[in-house]
């Protein structure tokens, strides 16, 4: 009974120290975005700014995403796994906010955080923003656990995986039929929902394929580049095989998608949906494809 | 059509990275056809046998072969190597056969697939001829040697002089031999007790879905007992 409950106060103290270092990520929040660190060190007043709220709340979510990946060691004793993971924590949310920093620079550069949320209240805005953050956690999270506590393996495979998203991301033009800038511009939360769909896929992808057991650098190297290739394969069959077979018609009249008038957000919305749903459907069935498929002995190595 | 280009260009990529990196393109030897096995086999005296044929792939087969390569004075190794169709598919009755061998002296080499060992039957250096009380007069190992038969997996298979006088004749003719009574290849007698073909496609087959099935019925036991 003595050791169930020393198990229980010890979880307990893991719990105060875990919100903690949340209380700490304030402070690393406000380091990196100064403009916000009234909205943080204030009051947060949630039915006033909703899509400030979003803002806010999908980073708590993607950190919480972050600290799920990580373990207590015990055998070492109890300073030892706080050290851990203070260390690992600490290293994981600076790293996690400069990777939104740097996403949002490339993605949304044209858009101000105070403008479009604070005073234009742009929910499309918002959205985008949230796809980064829980996006970017998940696949952090990811490399967290395949660098296997090396801080330098982290780093680069951070290097590496913000390098893979930003050509992702780029790619949003190439695969969307909606005007990125202009619909962002007007709050369309069609073009949002789509780039949602659009960035949690890519996160799958690149995601399943970093996470492969680090061993040799040059081995995990080919490895993730052939599952990208790969998933680049896959990805198009999936997609026009979802069009096929649900009859999907992949047109939008190019006047709907520039004029504004309320009849024609509804039909973009609709589109936006579509599109993103189709994205992200398509990039889970290809992570099956390029990462669950167990060949075992039916191709044997001699 | 761009996007077309495009997605040919990505599967060229996919697959030339595959190739130059997959371990079992770069560790696993090429043999065509038997011309090859002179280059490849090195050594004298030198039996190559076939122990297993095997194909692996779905749509698009990668054929192999597994050899036993004896050689006279050291222990055999197992060799594996892809192969061609052709090569494969008329190897497929070889199972079991020396399919190379390398004897001292000129015109050494010799691909006519023959039983094993027949490198050293009828050679005084490693045996000699007796007669058993049959009047049959048969092959035995010098003392030296005498672990061959086993190695050659001949069990109570022991070589005639009728046996070794119509081998001499198929190796002239390149003919293949399989035994006075058919005991090697992949129907033989003897072969058939040693080696298992993994290409054979036996009715045994039949019981492996059920088996497999049965997965989907497993439920956990309510308590473990140690």
């Amino acid at each position: 009974m003595n050791e169930l409950f020393d198990k229980l106060i010890l979880r307990i103290v893991f719990t105060i120290f875990m919100l903690f270092l949340l209380y700490l990520y304030k402070y690393a929040h406000s380091f990196l975005y100064p403009s916000s660190r009234q909205q943080l060190f204030k009051r947060f007043f949630p039915i006033k700014n909703s899509p400030d709220t979003m803002i806010l709340v999908s980073r708590i979510l993607g950190i919480g995403l972050l600290f799920s990946q990580f373990y207590f060691f015990m055998s070492e004793g109890f300073l030892y796994a706080l050290l851990d993971f203070f260390l690992e924590a600490s290293i994981g949310f600076m790293i996690y906010l400069t990777s939104i920093y740097i996403l949002e620079s490339i993605v949304l550069f044209n858009f101000e955080y105070q403008d479009e949320v604070l005073k234009r209240k742009n929910y499309a805005y918002s959205i985008i923003s949230m796809a980064h953050s829980i996006g970017f956690a998940y696949i952090l999270k990811v490399v967290l656990a395949v660098s296997n506590h090396s801080v330098i393996m982290l780093f680069f495979l951070w290097l590496f995986a913000i390098v893979l998203i930003g050509f992702a991301t780029k790619s949003f033009g190439i695969i969307s039929k909606l005007p990125f800038n202009r619909l962002l511009v007007q709050k369309n939360l069609g073009l949002a929902f789509s780039y949602l769909g659009f960035f949690w896929g890519w996160t799958l992808i690149i995601s399943s394929s970093i996470n492969n057991e680090l061993i040799d650098i040059r081995w995990f190297s080919i490895q993730v580049i052939l599952k990208i290739v790969l998933s680049l394969i896959i990805i198009p069959i999936f997609r026009k095989g979802l069009l096929i077979i649900f009859k999907f018609h992949d047109e939008i009249e190019k006047e709907i998608v520039i004029d504004n008038k309320p009849e024609n957000q509804e039909k973009t919305l609709g589109y936006g949906i579509y599109e993103g749903s189709i994205f992200f459907a398509s990039c889970f069935l290809t992570t099956v494809i390029t990462g669950h498929i167990n060949f075992g002995t039916f191709y044997p190595v001699f | 059509m761009n996007k077309i280009s495009l997605y040919v260009l990505l599967i060229l990529i996919y697959l030339g990275l595959s190739k130059s990196f997959s371990p079992s393109e770069q560790r696993i030897p090429y043999i065509i056809n038997e011309k090859v096995y002179a280059n490849f086999f090195r050594g004298t005296p030198l039996s190559v046998m076939l122990i297993d044929s095997f194909q692996t792939g779905f749509l698009i087969k990668t054929y192999f072969q597994k050899y036993k390569v004896f050689h006279g004075f050291k222990s055999p190794e197992i060799v594996t190597v892809r192969t061609s169709p052709e090569f494969w598919n008329r190897n497929l009755k070889n199972l079991g056969l020396s399919l190379f061998r390398r004897y001292d002296g000129p015109n050494n080499t010799s691909t006519t697939p023959l039983p094993p060992g027949s490198l050293y039957i009828g050679n005084l250096a490693f045996g000699s001829w007796h007669y058993k009380n049959s009047g049959k007069k048969v092959w035995r190992f010098h003392r030296a040697y005498r672990h061959f038969p086993k190695i050659f997996a001949w069990r109570e298979f022991n070589p005639s002089f009728e046996f070794f006088e119509r081998m001499k004749i198929h190796i002239q003719h390149q003919q293949p031999f399989y035994g006075l009574e058919n005991e090697f290849g992949e129907k033989g007698s003897v072969t058939s007790l040693t080696f298992n073909n993994s290409n054979d496609k036996t009715p045994e087959g039949r019981n492996k879905l059920s088996k497999h099935l049965k997965k989907f019925f497993h439920i956990p036991v309510w308590k473990r007992t140690n």
